[in-house]
């Protein structure tokens, strides 16, 4: 579903090169959950952010089943990640000033083929939490929401970048249970990025970065459920 | 070791120089603000200035007598009178010039200078040449030399009691008499066609038949009688107006009543009064807005504000810190305003020069209005860095130096009513954030209100002076040219007139001096008095001539504290002399001069004679103009005459240099004003919604669609503040018309819809341009870094 070819990425920090993915390779399958593990550094974020359309690769192709990405301009960009991409983020990021109902309307307005807002917030269990702005959401809560706005435009990959790295390890495991009933019912392509190796129990694969590169792949046998989890 | 004071210092140079071009938005609010008060007290400093070095070099006489004819002898009288510190006699006449080369009639002031000793009062500032030593040379004012292009050594003609003088030109001169040269029945000067000439007093004398005599005395006050005012200086003037009654005495009248020295101090006037509203009112906004800014661009570093107060750093230092980045922008906007307030008050003081002579008009910063600008705009910064400041600190530093939690909305009643309403996305947060912050929504709508109002002020007297000057000379004043009789004639006069080629329509008329009282007020003017059934001059708002009693221009009116229906007490100081006393009949809301008018039956009635005329209007036709002036330069009987477009020319040409060029300059402020004030809440707001915004760009949102989300809300605080403006504006606008009501001319408040219009033009267009600014940053936001940040 997507494939990226031998990328890097060089940033121009003032003088200094730095080289924050080198020869990256990899492909996401349709349906499969995967989680990039490594430390801060390693280039996880970078990757992340490339497959989802918000930065290009300085070399090396990247193909979302077979539109070229590493080519594509802004607005091409744009559509991508509004019509085929969920973003779950740290920080949540919600607009503050609207519900949480809202918020999923925010994505469902512009989708091509949403769900209705009430059913993406059922999906992460809120459903009596709608009418809620973020400030009187727990961390956990916000996240749900998060995701439920991800998921509400029923995108074909889900991008989650440190999901639960503002949470405590309860609400953490919540975050990840909803993330693997979303994966599991609608069989969507779901990408998670932590420096929690006890996350990597949950994925279908385990992708462990480092330094810029890919050092280890993994598939599981065993896949655990989410609530298992504990760190 | 770097010491932490220069690491700071560092660190505000580089986030001032980051953010260069905001911070000079907001330097030139403050700017403005400084320029408006500056240009306006430097101007008038220096007007002041100039008025008092010359009545004091040249020491200008406190009080005046004119009278037909008195023995030299009574001078010893005048000088012992107590309070008297000086006097001198002289002789005064009107006289005709002619020149070569210049057709129309030159009115002409002919003044005496004494033959044995230096002149004691008004005396003469030479700008070149001498004083005349024989009778046959003369002096002549600047004004006058210089719209003729006259040298020295140059010859005129006088026409002194029919008797034709050449003369030779031996000075240039000014006099604190004649700061303000216009003649007598004139609101604007001409300098072509009115001039003053200073001759020997044997010259006059002669011609005149004033041996051992005078006809007009100036004295100067003892500095205590002066100051002690009415009490001394009235009986001064009862005794002087005693002792010349029996020699004409026209009754002695104070530099309050001197006509240049009049001119001048409601010019002086209308400046204090532009000196003090006008800043107030810019000063006012740019300060207000400064504020607002600076605690908003502070908000915008509560982070780093955290990190300090995390690393120990004590309030007072933040504090202190962040007065250093809201002082760089005062000093800024002071400089910029010290600078070209300098440059621009020099333009409007060289303008003041073309119609007043003075020595010399020197441009000094006001150095007052200097410091009130620096507490003023310094105070600003300071309230507003120290609100910025206490609401970062109250904030504990882990707090702040988290990702921000989500801002506090709650659900409520009007957080219902937005989601009821039916909006979109886009527009609920919009009004959510508008609604959320309403101190703030609040201020950057009463800020662009006050912008778009001084707009609105800054344009609404172009269109009042123009319909000013279109009721004056369309309607109220229709005749073409004004003919003033050397003596008073009957109806026979107009026949002659109306015999003229080129004239096509004639009505009579008669002009009185006369002195108004009321209790302890007086005004010395004239009454014009002609037929009820005028077809050539209408009084404003008064719908038929009343046949009885006397009219008066409202601000004459108030000025002598009468109401229609009580009486006036007429002293007539020509002729015939006689006091009566006459009912206010009617006032009149004209709105240039001041002026007592009667219908011409009545003056005669009063005066105890038939129909008589000083002079006449007439219709002509202008092709025939040019032989008409040379037809009239021939009659006797014609003292003088003037063509009323030519006054009108001129009075249009004075007010676009003076008010006009001030309120250009004020209009042009208002404008800077406006976009950086719609600039600035923009940039502002970028900085404050930028994660929100990046968040959007990543969900999919197109740059056009998140530009909405931005400019939605400038669209919406811009289209409320616009209606304020308009109400901010048409307030400043009265106040001004209130305070800029002079003798010389009273503004209509006259603001039409296009004014409004151009207000809300004016205010959408900052906006716009303040938009296009913004979508080239908001493309370049970083779509990562947006979204870690903070």
């Amino acid at each position: 579903m997507l494939r990226a070819e031998a990328i890097s990425k060089i940033y121009q920090m003032g003088e200094v090169e730095i080289h924050a993915l080198r020869g990256v390779s990899l492909q996401l399958h349709s349906g499969e959950l995967v989680v990039l593990l490594g430390a801060s550094g390693s280039g996880k974020s970078t990757l992340l952010n490339i497959m989802g359309g918000l930065d290009t690769p300085s070399s090396g192709e990247l193909y979302y089943r077979d539109h070229a990405l590493h080519t594509a301009n802004e607005r091409e960009l744009t559509r991508f990640r509004r019509d085929h991409v969920g973003f779950v983020f740290q920080f949540y990021n919600l607009i503050p000033s609207l519900t949480a109902r809202e918020n999923v309307a925010m994505v469902t307005d512009i989708a091509r083929n949403p769900m209705a807002p009430e059913e993406a917030l059922e999906r992460v269990g809120l459903n009596n939490r709608m009418d809620h702005f973020p400030a009187q959401l727990s961390g956990g809560e916000q996240q749900r929401v998060a995701i439920a706005r991800a998921i509400a435009k029923r995108p074909e990959i889900l991008l989650c970048d440190e999901p639960t790295g503002a949470l405590d390890s309860t609400t953490g495991g919540l975050v990840l249970e909803v993330l693997q009933t979303i994966n599991q019912e609608l069989g969507t392509t779901t990408a998670i990025i932590t420096h929690n190796a006890v996350i990597a129990e949950m994925a279908d694969r385990m992708i462990r970065l480092s330094d810029g590169s890919i050092t280890e792949e993994q598939r599981n046998s065993h896949q655990r459920a989410a609530r298992e989890l504990h760190w | 070791m770097v010491s932490p004071h220069v690491t700071l210092l560092a660190k505000l140079l580089r986030e001032v120089w980051h953010a260069r071009a905001q911070l000079f938005a907001i330097a030139i609010v403050v700017s403005v603000g400084v320029m408006v008060l500056l240009i306006m007290t430097t101007a008038r400093q220096s007007l002041v200035n100039a008025q008092q070095t010359f009545y004091d070099e040249h020491r200008f006489a406190d009080v005046f007598v004119e009278l037909t004819r008195a023995p030299q002898s009574l001078l010893t009288t005048v000088q012992e009178l107590p309070g008297v510190a000086m006097a001198e006699t002289r002789i005064r006449s009107a006289a005709r010039i002619e020149l070569d080369g210049f057709a129309d009639p030159i009115q002409a002031q002919l003044v005496s200078l004494p033959e044995q000793q230096t002149q004691l009062l008004n005396t003469l500032h030479l700008r070149s040449g001498a004083l005349p030593t024989n009778s046959r040379q003369v002096v002549v004012s600047e004004p006058f030399a210089q719209a003729h292009q006259l040298q020295l050594y140059d010859a005129i003609t006088a026409i002194l009691n029919g008797r034709r003088t050449e003369l030779e030109i031996v000075g240039i001169a000014i006099s604190p008499e004649f700061i303000y040269q216009i003649g007598p029945a004139d609101i604007m000067p001409d300098y072509q066609r009115y001039g003053v000439f200073w001759l020997r007093e044997d010259a006059l004398a002669a011609a005149l038949d004033m041996d051992g005599a005078f006809n007009s005395l100036l004295v100067k006050l003892e500095a205590q009688a002066n100051r002690a005012h009415h009490t001394d200086k009235g009986t001064l003037q009862l005794r002087l107006d005693q002792l010349f009654e029996r020699y004409g005495g026209r009754g002695s009248y104070t530099r309050e009543e001197q006509i240049s020295h009049r001119f001048l101090s409601e010019e002086l006037k209308q400046l204090r009064t532009n000196s003090i509203f006008l800043p107030i009112v810019f000063l006012g906004t740019s300060a207000f807005l400064f504020n607002i800014f600076m605690q908003r661009q502070i908000h915008t570093q509560q982070q780093i504000i955290a990190i300090m107060k995390a690393f120990g750093y004590r309030p007072m230092v933040i504090f202190l810190h962040y007065l250093g980045y809201s002082s760089l922008v005062v000093l800024l906007g002071l400089v910029l305003g010290v600078i070209l307030s300098r440059w621009l008050a020099a333009t409007m003081v060289e303008l003041y020069g073309t119609y007043f002579s003075f020595i010399e008009l020197g441009v000094k910063l006001n150095w007052r209005s200097f410091a009130i600008a620096v507490v003023v705009t310094f105070a600003a910064g300071f309230i507003g860095t120290w609100r910025a400041i206490y609401q970062a600190v109250q904030v504990p530093p882990a707090q702040a130096m988290r990702p921000p939690s989500p801002a506090n909305f709650q659900q409520s009643r009007i957080n219902h009513f937005i989601a009821v309403m039916g909006f979109g996305q886009t527009w609920r947060i919009i009004l959510r954030n508008l609604v959320r912050h309403p101190l703030r929504s609040t201020l950057s709508v009463l800020g662009i209100a006050l912008a778009g109002g001084l707009l609105l002020f800054g344009s609404y007297q172009f269109q009042a002076i123009s319909t000013m000057l279109d009721r004056n000379y369309r309607v109220e004043q229709q005749m073409d040219v004004i003919v003033h009789f050397t003596q008073v004639t009957d109806a026979h006069g107009l026949t002659s007139l109306a015999a003229l080629s080129g004239v096509n329509y004639v009505e009579g008329m008669r002009s009185v001096p006369v002195r108004l009282h009321n209790g302890r007020q007086l005004y010395s003017t004239s009454i014009t008095a002609f037929d009820s059934a005028s077809q050539l001059r209408q009084l404003a708002s008064v719908r038929s001539m009343p046949t009885t009693g006397l009219i008066l221009t409202d601000h004459l009116a108030d000025y002598l504290q009468l109401e229609t229906g009580s009486n006036v007490t007429v002293e007539f100081i020509g002729e015939r002399r006689l006091t009566r006393s006459v009912p206010l009949v009617a006032t009149t809301n004209e709105s240039i001069g001041v002026g007592a008018y009667m219908a011409l039956g009545e003056l005669n009635h009063i005066l105890l004679e038939s129909s008589v005329l000083s002079g006449a209007w007439l219709l002509i036709d202008d092709s025939h103009k040019e032989a008409l002036y040379a037809e009239l330069n021939k009659m006797p009987q014609v003292a003088g005459y003037s063509h009323i477009r030519e006054a009108e020319t001129k009075l249009r040409s004075y007010m676009d240099d003076t008010v006009l060029t001030a309120m250009s300059i004020i209009f042009v402020l208002a404008g800077s004003l406006t976009f950086a004030m719609v600039y600035n809440n923009a940039r502002i707001a970028l900085a404050e919604r930028e994660r929100e915004l990046a968040t959007l760009r990543v969900l999919g949102y197109s740059y056009g669609e998140v530009a909405r989300l931005l400019f939605g809300e400038l669209l919406l605080l811009v289209l409320i503040a616009i209606p304020l403006g308009w109400l901010c504006g048409f307030i400043f606008a009265a106040g001004m018309t209130e305070l800029m009501s002079s003798e010389l001319f009273r503004i209509p408040f006259v603001i039409s819809r296009q004014l409004f219009g151009l207000s809300a033009f004016g205010v959408l267009t900052a906006a716009l341009i303040a938009v296009i600014f913004m979508l080239r940053r908001l493309k370049h936001i970083d779509l990562v870094a947006a979204l870690k940040s903070e």
